[in-house]
């Protein structure tokens, strides 16, 4: 049982700060690091990885800091989002040699590839594989020694449908066997599938942190735009707006478009085909216009 | 102290690539000149000796110690693959002295094999000369592979910084200026060698003991220190190299363009600085991530926060053409916060620049309002920003909008990030003028230049998306065509 406590830390690149007094404790089970690109996340977890000092604050693995102190790494296992590593081996030497410098064998070897299911090219030099092999291999080497906290960064980055799952199936094994796993992503599905703790930082700051059911329904009980097109804008906007589920609706008379907010996500999506129905409108356009990432972070921060 | 995994990973890393090739280029043009000059001017001492002097020891040993030792770690540290060999219950000063044991081992077979072989076809080791330099060779292989080695740990530049104190340092130098060549391996090798062969042919102008102490120390003070800044090497990831851009962008902001922005790394701006175009009104929101910066990459000049308000920029509409004379107030209006232009020094720009909408949200002809909540008007101006800005100083946990100074609600956030220094907010006046982009124009205000809305009235609603909504907090309010 690893805990991960991280206390007020702070890190600053010049006058740039990358990660502002964040505060979190990282406990055995799967968490997820969410926050859109540049919001910190990597910097937080070479902070966590002891490749980077925290400018103010703490980072401490069951009490021991870990910035400069390479025993931690006995505990720790790190999946890195770059992608170089030594091309010219081949996956099983890689992993092997991983397995030396933690002072093992072949054996902890071999059983890390069995994990990560890449015994069919393990005799092939890693130049030659594909992102998810890497990312396999990669893993592979961060587990060989049995550590009972995986950090990992962007682990999906590039990854296919069918490796990604194995990938989550892989990690979710790890979770529910008492390790510490943590992972970034700003693919709010990626976490969501994976991760029952979900911790999210957006530009630096800590935004939200717990189950993920509890973010999830904040962010699709947002309020949802929608743009509408449709053979009588103004007959349609009348009958919508009688109804709770939206707030507000703009007759976008240069587009010749309506622009509907819409409170209740779930009653308008019902509600908008059966009111153009009733009132023989014809829709022409139904498209959200919010529905990016970003968009759903910025309402979760101003919630 | 030594690693054969980590012995084994350099070796192969080493030898295994296209270094080997150059590696293996030099000892055989050594050993084609030493076989031409044999055959041309047959055994002849003095011409074995400037052969093996001149091109042996002040050429091929250096460049051979600087692609092993530079290459014993340095091309790990660039491409990150070092994290590997970091993340190991291992210590740093280990993987160091590993790596140096591998780039001695490596420079010496490629530099001191080879001289020996150069020397005895020469001359056949007349006068000791071939043995001479052969130590001489061993003995600069030492200091010159801890010395590359630190070099190779602490820039990236390690190639070019140690060829030049190989080729610029030692031989330009050391041939003009006499002191220099006390501070050249190169004499403090030919020292040790003069010592064990005793002859007239090969000499130093360091004395045996001066250059045995500077041998010493360098190499073990070098290795001490590379060792040192192993155990502090920081990595950054990818995003460094936005952050590095110099922003701080409220939350608040992320919907509104600060995304494009903050992507937007500074060699981009400086390139549309060189283009002679502002780069605080470029409103093309092209997006650009850099992935290939190493870990050690830092801009040479700090950028500048986009997102501070410009400071003083509402006096100057004229437009910027030309990169010399737009360049100064293009970086002051691109950042106001960088350098304390706003006088808020280096703390003003961790001050996050949060701008609020103001509450005539939505007030475009046709609109039709249900009960408004705060948020929709948040939700609701998120998408328009053409709107007049001023800078003002606001007291700690106030935020000015159309309205005056609020209090905001709690909120995840504290709204203040610096300690003792009081908030700057734009206030977004609520008086702008209705109507689309060309009535706005026609006012001398002015939207973000945006390419894919300019003259085709409102953006369309796919387009406040972050890939192409311009950058509110970047542009200077009152700045015009």
């Amino acid at each position: 049982m690893t805990t991960l406590n991280i206390d007020h830390v702070s890190r600053w690149f010049g006058n740039v700060v990358a990660v502002n007094d964040i505060t979190m404790t990282i406990g055995p089970g799967v968490t997820g690091l969410l926050g859109p690109n540049g919001a910190g996340k990597s910097t937080l977890i070479n902070m966590m990885g002891g490749f980077l000092a925290p400018s103010t604050g703490s980072v401490t693995l069951d009490g021991e800091p870990t910035w400069r102190n390479e025993q931690i790494y006995k505990k720790i296992g790190i999946v890195p989002e770059r992608e170089a590593m030594y091309d010219f081996l081949t996956g099983r030497e890689f992993v092997v040699a991983n397995a030396e410098l933690h002072g093992l064998g072949a054996k902890a070897a071999g059983r890390a590839l069995a994990t990560v299911e890449m015994e069919y090219a393990q005799d092939r030099k890693i130049s030659t594989y594909s992102k998810g092999m890497r990312q396999r291999v990669k893993m592979a080497s961060a587990l060989v020694h049995d550590p009972s906290l995986l950090l990992l960064d962007e682990p999906f980055n590039g990854m296919d449908p069918r490796q990604r799952m194995q990938l989550m199936d892989l990690l979710r094994r790890m979770g529910d066997e008492g390790r510490t796993v943590l992972f970034s992503s700003h693919i709010l599905e990626e976490v969501e599938q994976l991760a029952a703790h979900i911790e999210v930082i957006v530009a630096g700051r800590h935004a939200a942190s717990g189950d993920f059911r509890r973010i999830r329904r904040l962010m699709t009980d947002r309020p949802h735009r929608y743009l509408v097109r449709s053979s009588d804008d103004r007959a349609l906007a009348a009958a919508l707006i009688a109804d709770p589920s939206t707030s507000g609706i703009e007759v976008d008379l240069a587009e010749g478009a309506l622009r509907i907010q819409a409170v209740d996500f779930g009653r308008f999506t019902v509600l908008l085909p059966r009111v153009a129905k009733d009132h023989g409108i014809r829709l022409l356009t139904v498209s959200p216009s919010d529905e990016s990432l970003e968009s759903v972070f910025s309402y979760l921060v101003a919630a | 102290m030594y690693d054969p995994t980590v012995a084994r990973l350099t070796y192969r890393a080493l030898l295994g690539r296209r270094r080997a090739l150059i590696l293996g280029a030099l000892p055989v043009l050594l050993i084609v000149i030493a076989s031409v000059v044999r055959l041309l001017t047959g055994a002849d001492d003095q011409v074995a000796s400037d052969v093996l002097g001149g091109f042996a020891l002040a050429t091929m040993v250096p460049i051979i110690g600087v692609i092993a030792g530079t290459g014993a770690i340095g091309p790990e540290i660039d491409d990150g693959s070092v994290v590997y060999l970091l993340a190991k219950p291992l210590k740093r000063p280990t993987i160091i002295f590993t790596k140096l044991i591998v780039a001695v081992a490596v420079t010496m077979a490629f530099s001191a094999v080879p001289t020996f072989i150069a020397g005895m076809i020469l001359n056949g080791n007349g006068q000791q000369i071939a043995v001479a330099y052969t130590v001489a060779a061993l003995v600069a292989s030492i200091a010159y592979a801890a010395m590359f080695l630190l070099l190779g740990t602490v820039t990236r530049h390690a190639v070019v910084l140690g060829l030049v104190y190989a080729l610029v340092w030692e031989a330009l130098f050391g041939s003009l200026v006499a002191g220099a060549r006390t501070l050249s391996v190169q004499q403090w090798a030919l020292a040790v060698a003069h010592k064990v062969t005793g002859g007239d042919l090969v000499t130093s102008d360091v004395g045996l003991p001066t250059a045995t102490v500077l041998l010493v120390v360098v190499t073990v003070l070098a290795t001490w220190y590379a060792g040192q800044k192993l155990r502090s090497l920081t990595l950054a990831g990818v995003e460094l190299s936005f952050l590095d851009s110099g922003f701080t962008c409220a939350p608040s902001h992320w919907a509104k363009g600060c995304t494009a922005r903050r992507q937007r790394g500074w060699r981009s701006r400086n390139r549309r600085a060189k283009n002679g175009r502002s780069p605080g009104t470029s409103g093309t929101t092209s997006y650009w991530t850099s992935t290939s910066y190493g870990p050690r990459r830092r801009p040479s000049r700090p950028p500048a926060p986009a997102c501070s308000p410009p400071a003083g920029a509402t006096e100057d509409p004229t437009p910027s053409h030309g990169a010399p004379t737009s360049r100064p107030r293009a970086g002051s209006s691109a950042s106001g916060g960088a350098g304390g232009a706003d006088g808020s020094g280096p703390w003003g720009a961790f001050c996050s620049v949060y701008s609020v909408a103001s509450n005539s949200a939505y007030g475009h002809s046709g609109s039709v309002h249900a009960a408004s909540s705060s948020r929709r008007h948040v939700l609701g101006e998120e998408r328009d920003d053409a709107h007049q800005q001023q800078n003002v100083e606001l007291p700690t946990g106030q935020l000015a909008t159309g309205r005056g100074v609020v209090t905001p609600p709690p909120s995840p956030f504290r709204t203040e990030s610096c300690p003792g220094r009081s908030l700057r907010a734009r206030v977004l006046r609520a008086d702008r003028p209705p109507g689309g982009l060309a009535e706005r124009q026609g006012t001398g205000l002015r939207r973000v230049p945006h390419r894919a809305s300019r003259g085709r009235g409102r953006p369309r609603a796919r387009s406040t998306r972050a890939s192409s909504t311009p950058a509110p907090c970047a542009v200077p309010a009152g700045h015009s065509d």
